[in-house]
């Protein structure tokens, strides 16, 4: 075989490497990085997944009564330790906004018992309901992937705000001020 | 048409139709827990590197999991499966992406590229065999090449039908609850629970085993099968396997009695007093059915677990030093509860005078305790002495004082009275009992047990 028919073989091998290299280039050049997804959410500006169940303390809870209202669900464990760290931010959110009403706090239970629960509510304080039962669903729906984990609810019933970890009063206060300004 | 644009139709005929339906129609899998343990495989734990859901153990992972029986033992397709987490975890946690959008290229690189190669190898072949056409062949070795030839198609149709018959053989080999043309499941998850209880009579636990795994199979998130298969393993010595089972079945139905109850039970068998009393307490909140209340009284829990907190408590107070060097009990961490229970503890041994003494110990800090008179009395009253009981009577009247609504005094005043023969004054005590907007259940099952309300006429 001559030089110049090597050298057409050679450019037909290549071309599909060089194109499929240059793809994978592009894929990985236009993805958000891993920590970007990770704290990013696909249910990230639509409607919030329900939130339907039963709480700790046997009553019947639905997210979707809460509309016109700030919502922050939170996702925790009682054993957490940044669970147990933030729970003194979120008792402070919701004594900010009790008196009127205009913000609200449903937590859900992440793989615990009730008993724990109960026992975590009584210890650090917290009057807001703790959906137990319908809690699983709710997890998957969220894309919850550890905890603590919240998400801000807008009283359109929009997701509009992610936290992984713990979270701070002023800083949920923040992103509602942040949203509620007039553009 | 020769023989050899034949059998090359023949065999990518052959092959093609062999994996257009090997990749179309791997089979159904055969039962839910089949199909479960599938998508979970085709799923990667979000938070771990490298595992998919089925392999990860992390709380996450297991709630997906959790998650994925459920909606297959509600009838949910795969698809809807897929759906519902790629909407909630993003498509980075799907192993076997849609072939739409950016995600498409991971199916079409692949193809592009080996397509690519097949060209070029064509190509080469072609350019290599050109030459040999300008020259003429000698007929022995223009014979041994169509031989060559012969033999080479003649293995490759034989390879592509048999990959073919083992697609085809492992397709119709699978059964589903909806498949008609290999039969249906020969029996429904209800039948086999019933089955299993049935075996379980009959004292065959290996048989009721073997049920309860089938079931299993077929709805994964069958909180009966999963409890009753954790306390069968609980009975053959496995307790921490037990305990997996026993917790999945109160992850997918928390409200189910019986697998509070059985739960309780292991948790004694494990040395686990707290963790066996906080299951019996909700399970008495689940207002169980009167077969596991049965269940509870031939198994003894409620004594069981009762004994096993007073232990524990009477172990707290002995790590205190012998009564004389013991400090007052207001300067421990005890609380009256734990000093009480430690009290009953002694007096279950038949140390009723250390079990007084331990009491007094507490009066000495607390004098006007009602729970420490009301304790102090009671174990004078079940003496049976009659003197005692006079002076266990005149314990409960001063609680009564400090607490008039205090439930055990009631009950043990009545109790008392009842044995001095003043039915009035018993009767009294448990109208004001009975009164009480709640009764304590450990109390209301003293007075059953004692068979005062129809002594009484109550």
């Amino acid at each position: 075989m001559n030089s110049g028919g090597r050298r057409r073989r050679s450019l037909w091998i290549a071309l599909p490497v060089a194109a499929a290299a240059a793809l994978l280039v592009v894929v990985l050049a236009t993805r958000d990085s891993a920590f970007e997804r990770k704290a990013s959410s696909p249910i990230l500006g639509g409607l919030a997944p329900a939130v339907v169940g039963t709480t700790v303390a046997g009553e019947p809870f639905d997210l979707d009564d809460w509309r016109g209202r700030w919502v922050v669900v939170n996702f925790f464990q009682s054993t957490c330790v940044p669970c147990i760290m933030e729970h003194p931010e979120l008792v402070d959110f919701d004594e900010r906004h009790s008196a009127a009403g205009d913000a609200r706090i449903v937590s859900v239970v992440f793989d615990d018992s009730v008993e724990n629960v109960r026992e975590f509510f009584a210890a650090h304080g917290g009057e807001w309901p703790v959906v137990a039962t319908g809690a699983r669903q709710a997890a998957v729906a969220y894309g919850v992937t550890g905890v603590p984990e919240s998400y801000l609810v807008a009283p359109s019933g929009v997701v509009v705000w992610k936290q992984l970890g713990g979270v701070t009063a002023d800083g949920i206060d923040d992103v509602i001020d942040r949203l509620s300004a007039p553009s | 048409m020769n023989w050899r644009t034949a059998s090359w139709i023949a065999a990518v005929v052959v092959a093609a139709g062999a994996f257009v339906y090997g990749a179309l129609d791997e089979g159904p899998p055969r039962t839910n827990a089949d199909r479960v343990r599938a998508l979970a495989e085709d799923f990667a734990c979000p938070v771990c590197a490298g595992q998919s859901v089925a392999e990860s153990d992390v709380p996450v992972a297991r709630e997906i999991r959790r998650q994925v029986a459920v909606w297959v033992d509600e009838g949910r397709s795969d698809a809807y499966i897929r759906d519902q987490l790629v909407a909630a975890y993003d498509v980075d946690i799907d192993y076997n992406p849609s072939g739409s959008g950016i995600t498409s290229l991971v199916w079409i690189l692949p193809v592009l590229a080996g397509g690519g190669i097949a060209a070029v190898v064509v190509g080469m072949l072609r350019s290599d065999r050109r030459p040999a056409h300008d020259t003429p062949q000698p007929p022995m070795a223009a014979r041994r090449r169509r031989w060559r030839n012969a033999a080479v198609w003649t293995v490759a149709v034989v390879v592509v039908a048999g990959a073919a018959g083992l697609l085809v053989a492992r397709s119709s080999g699978s059964r589903s609850t909806d498949g008609s043309i290999t039969g249906e499941i020969r029996v429904t998850t209800r039948e086999l629970i019933f089955e299993a209880q049935r075996r379980l009579g009959e004292g065959d636990m290996g048989g009721a085993i073997a049920a309860y795994d089938e079931a299993l199979e077929l709805q994964p998130s069958s909180a009966e099968a999963l409890t009753y298969r954790g306390w069968l393993t609980s009975r053959r010595g496995d307790l921490d396997t037990a305990v997996e089972y026993l917790d999945d079945a109160i992850a997918v139905d928390p409200a189910y009695p019986d697998a509070r109850l059985f739960r309780a039970i292991v948790a004694l068998d494990q040395g686990d007093g707290s963790g066996a009393a906080s299951e019996l307490a909700v399970f008495d909140s689940l207002d169980p059915p009167p077969y596991a209340e049965q269940l509870l009284a031939r198994s003894q829990v409620r004594e069981r677990v009762a004994a096993a907190r007073d232990e524990t408590a009477l172990r707290a107070v002995e790590g205190l030093g012998p009564a004389e060097v013991r400090p007052a009990f207001a300067e421990t961490a005890l609380t009256v509860a734990e000093a009480l229970a430690a009290a009953e503890a002694l007096a279950t041994r038949g140390e009723l005078l250390e079990a007084v003494q331990l009491v007094d110990w507490v009066l000495a800090s607390q004098p006007d305790e009602p729970e420490a008179l009301a304790g102090r009395g009671w174990l004078l009253v079940r003496s049976g002495d009659a003197e005692l009981v006079e002076l266990g009577v005149g314990y409960l009247d001063e609680a009564l004082t400090a607490d008039p609504a205090n439930a055990g005094a009631l009950v043990y005043r009545a109790l008392a009275h009842w044995q001095q023969g003043d039915a009035a004054a018993a009767r009294a005590d448990l109208d004001a009992f009975d009164a009480l907007a709640y009764k304590p259940p450990d109390l209301a099952r003293l007075v059953e047990a004692q068979g005062l309300r129809a002594a009484l006429g109550r």
